[in-house]
C-alpha cells in the first residue's frame, strides 16, 4: 500500500500533523498564521487539507484571506504504483499583494490549461512585462527551495526514495534542474533547445520580434526562452529531437541525493 | 388483504429498500400494492407542505392515487408528548389508514427507523402499531456482528410476541459472509421462525449515481448527459487514473474524478473501477477540447460553482435517499437476496400468514 493512501486512511490530526511538514514554515511567519492551529490572528483558519480516504492523493492550500481568489499556496502530492516513490502533481505559489495576470483564462473566462488550450495574449504581454514567466498569474515567493526540502523531510521519514514531477514549462524544467532534479525523459530535448538558442544557431535567429514573446535576446534568459517556447518557437523548427513542439519532460529526484544536471549553463534567470 | 410491517434495528439499515423490494414482489405477483407509513421520518419540503420520502418513492413508483398526506400523515413536529395528543395521533393513523388500505390486494406499512424504544422519540414505537394493525413483521437489520443480529431479533421477536417473520441481516462485509451464515442460518432455521436472509455489502448499492452528485454539489453538466445513471464508488484528484486522451486533464488542477461502475455494465459488478464522472471545481469554464474529449468518451463532464475542498466537503456529507429512478438498486437488492427463490419464499409465507 502506497503512502498517501495509507496516511489518508488515517484519522484527521494524525494526516494533517503529517501533511503540515509539507507547507514552507516561513509561510506561517510571512502570514501570521499560527503553524499549529493554522489561524490567523482573526482566529480564522487559513490552511485547508483534501485528504479523503480511499484517495492516492492530497491536497493542501494556504490562503491569506478566506475570501481570496487565489492561494499563497497550493500543493498536491499523489503515490505512484511504486511506493518508494511520490509525485509531486502542483505547485502554485503566489504572492498575495502582487499584481493579478488572467492568463489562466481566455477572453471568455474559459480555462486556457497553462496555454494548452488557448491564450489569454493581452494578459501575457502584461504579465511578461510584469517580469512573469508563462504559466504565473502573478509573482511568486521564492519558496521553491524550501518548499522542495520540505517534500524531501517528508519522504525521508516515510522511507521515500525519490520525487517524480512533470516539468511543465521550459523555465520549471532548468529551475527543478538547479535543485538537483535530473530527467526519466527529455534530457535530450532540453540539451538541443539550449544547442539551437546558441547565437546563429536557428531558435536564436527567430527570436526576431515577430511576437512580442520572440524579443531579440531571450534567448540568455530562462524566462525569455520559456515565453518564445511557450509561443510555439519550437514548432517552427524542423528538428528530430523537437519535433511536434514542447513536451513536459519528466523529471526525477533521488532523496538526499542531488544530481548536477544543467541544460543551459551559465543562465540567468 | 396482505399486509407486512417493514422495520429496522437503527438507521441507515436499508430499511426504504427493504420495503420498495417487498413491494414489488408482491406487485411482481399481480397484486395490487398499496403503501403506508403512519410518521414522516425522511422529510422533504414540497411547496411548503413537508412530505416524506419513502412515501414518495412508493407512489411514484406504484402509481398510488392517494395523497402523500394519508400514505404518510404524521409530521414529526406536529407531535406533543401527552396522552390526548397521541390518541389524536392515533385516531388520524388509522382513518388514514383505512383509506390506504381500501382496494388493495397487499399493504406495505413502513415504521420508524429504529423500533428500540427511545423516551424521547417523537413518534410512536413501533411495537404499537404492529399490534395495532396485526401485521406480521420484516426486520431490517444493519449487520455488526452475529451475536448483535441474533439479540437483536430475539429481543425484538419476544418483544412484538413472535410477530417478527422476516430478517433481512444488510451489509455484511464479504469476508465476513461465511461466518455469519454459518451462525446465523442454522440457528433460526433449528428455531423455526424468522426466515432469516443475509445479504452482502454491496458496491452497487452503496454507490452513488452521477447526477446525485451533480444535484449535491449544484452541477452544471457539460457533456455526458446521457451517462448520469453511472455509479460512483469513489473519488480521487490523482491524475493517475487519467488514462489515453484524458491525460490532459493532468494541466488541471482544480478536478474531482467520479470512479466506479458504467451504467450499462451494472449486470457485471466484478469488474474494476473506471473514470466515471469528471468534475470541474471552482466554477472555472474548461476550454472547449477538455469538453470535446469527454464528449468524445461519453464521460460526464460537470462544472460546479464550489472549491475543490467544499465540493468533497458537501459530497461526503450527504446522505441522499433513493427514489423511484434507482430501479438498478431494487434490481440489485432483489437479486442479492436470493432473486426468483427468495421472491417465491416471501410471497409463500405471506400467503400462509394471510389464511390465518
Amino acid at each position: 500500500m502506497s503512502w498517501i493512501f495509507k496516511i489518508n486512511h488515517l484519522s484527521a490530526v494524525e494526516k494533517e500533523g503529517l501533511y503540515r511538514i509539507l507547507i514552507p514554515p516561513s509561510i506561517f511567519h510571512r502570514f501570521h498564521i499560527h503553524p499549529i492551529l493554522f489561524l490567523n490572528e482573526k482566529r480564522e483558519r487559513l490552511v485547508r487539507f483534501y485528504c479523503p480516504p480511499k484517495d492516492n492523493a492530497t491536497l493542501i492550500e494556504v490562503k491569506q484571506d478566506l475570501a481570496d481568489q487565489d492561494s499563497i499556496f497550493f500543493v498536491q502530492v499523489s503515490d505512484t504504483k511504486d511506493r518508494t516513490q511520490i509525485r509531486l502533481d502542483f505547485i502554485i505559489v503566489n504572492d498575495p499583494h502582487s499584481e493579478r495576470f488572467n492568463t489562466d483564462v481566455d477572453t471568455l473566462g474559459k480555462d486556457t490549461l497553462f496555454g494548452r488550450a488557448n491564450r489569454n495574449i493581452p494578459e501575457e504581454i502584461r504579465a511578461m512585462q510584469a517580469g512573469l514567466a508563462p504559466g504565473q498569474i502573478k509573482h511568486g515567493l521564492r519558496f521553491t527551495g524550501e518548499f522542495l526540502q520540505c517534500l524531501e523531510h517528508f519522504c525521508r521519514i516515510l522511507g521515500i526514495k525519490s520525487i517524480l514531477l512533470d516539468g511543465l514549462f521550459y523555465h520549471n524544467s532548468i529551475i527543478y534542474e538547479r535543485y538537483g532534479f535530473s530527467y526519466f525523459e527529455g534530457f535530450k530535448m532540453m540539451r538541443r533547445i539550449n544547442e539551437l538558442f546558441q547565437p546563429g544557431s536557428i531558435l536564436c535567429e527567430k527570436l526576431d520580434g515577430s511576437t512580442p514573446f520572440r524579443q531579440i535576446g531571450f534567448h540568455k534568459t530562462i524566462r525569455g526562452r520559456s515565453w518564445a517556447i511557450h509561443d510555439g518557437i519550437l514548432r517552427d523548427v524542423d528538428d528530430e529531437l523537437i519535433e511536434g513542439g514542447w513536451s513536459s519532460p519528466q523529471m526525477y529526484k533521488m532523496v538526499d541525493k542531488t544530481r548536477q544536471i544543467c541544460s543551459f549553463p551559465d543562465a540567468s534567470y | 388483504m396482505k399486509k407486512i410491517f417493514i422495520s429496522s434495528t437503527g438507521v441507515r439499515s436499508g430499511q426504504s429498500l427493504a420495503a420498495w423490494c417487498i413491494g414489488e414482489m408482491l406487485h411482481s405477483q399481480g397484486l395490487r400494492v398499496g403503501f403506508f407509513k403512519p410518521f414522516v421520518t425522511r422529510p422533504v419540503s414540497d411547496n411548503g407542505q413537508i412530505i416524506d420520502k419513502d412515501a414518495l418513492l412508493m407512489k411514484e413508483y406504484f402509481n398510488l392515487p392517494e395523497d402523500l398526506s394519508l400514505l404518510c400523515p404524521v409530521v414529526p413536529e406536529e407531535v406533543p408528548g401527552d396522552e390526548v395528543a397521541r390518541e389524536e395521533q392515533l385516531m388520524q393513523i388509522e382513518e388514514c389508514y383505512e383509506k390506504v388500505q381500501k382496494d388493495k390486494d397487499a399493504l406495505i406499512i413502513m415504521g420508524s427507523e429504529k423500533i428500540f424504544y427511545e423516551p424521547d422519540s417523537p413518534y410512536l414505537p413501533d411495537g404499537v402499531l404492529v399490534n395495532k394493525f396485526n401485521a406480521p413483521v420484516l426486520l431490517v437489520d444493519k449487520f455488526q456482528n452475529e451475536n448483535m443480529s441474533m439479540y437483536s431479533v430475539l429481543a425484538i421477536d419476544s418483544f412484538l410476541k413472535d410477530k417478527v417473520k422476516f430478517v433481512f441481516v444488510n451489509q455484511i462485509p464479504l469476508e465476513l459472509i461465511d461466518t455469519a451464515y454459518n451462525k446465523l442460518v442454522p440457528f433460526f432455521q433449528k428455531r423455526g421462525t424468522p426466515t432469516i436472509f443475509l445479504i452482502p455489502q454491496d458496491r452497487i448499492l452503496t454507490s452513488l449515481t452521477v447526477r446525485n452528485i451533480v444535484d449535491i454539489i449544484h452541477g452544471e453538466v457539460l457533456t455526458g448527459e446521457n451517462r448520469l445513471e453511472n455509479l460512483v464508488e469513489s473519488t480521487s484528484i490523482s491524475s493517475s487514473h487519467l488514462k489515453g486522451s484524458l491525460h490532459l486533464f493532468r494541466r488541471i488542477y482544480n478536478k474531482i474524478i467520479l470512479l466506479g461502475l458504467e451504467a450499462d455494465t451494472l449486470n457485471t459488478p466484478l469488474i474494476s473501477s473506471k473514470v466515471t464522472g469528471i468534475l470541474l471545481t471552482g466554477g472555472r469554464r474548461p476550454a472547449p477540447i477538455i469538453v470535446n474529449i469527454c464528449g468524445d468518451l461519453g464521460i460526464p463532464l460537470a462544472v460546479t460553482p464550489f472549491d475543490t475542498f467544499v465540493t468533497m466537503e458537501k459530497i461526503q456529507k450527504q446522505q441522499t435517499h433513493i427514489t423511484y429512478k434507482d430501479v438498478y438498486k431494487l434490481k440489485r437488492f432483489v437479486q442479492l437476496l436470493g432473486g426468483d427463490e427468495a421472491i417465491q419464499k416471501i410471497v409463500f409465507q405471506l400467503d400462509e400468514l394471510d389464511k390465518f
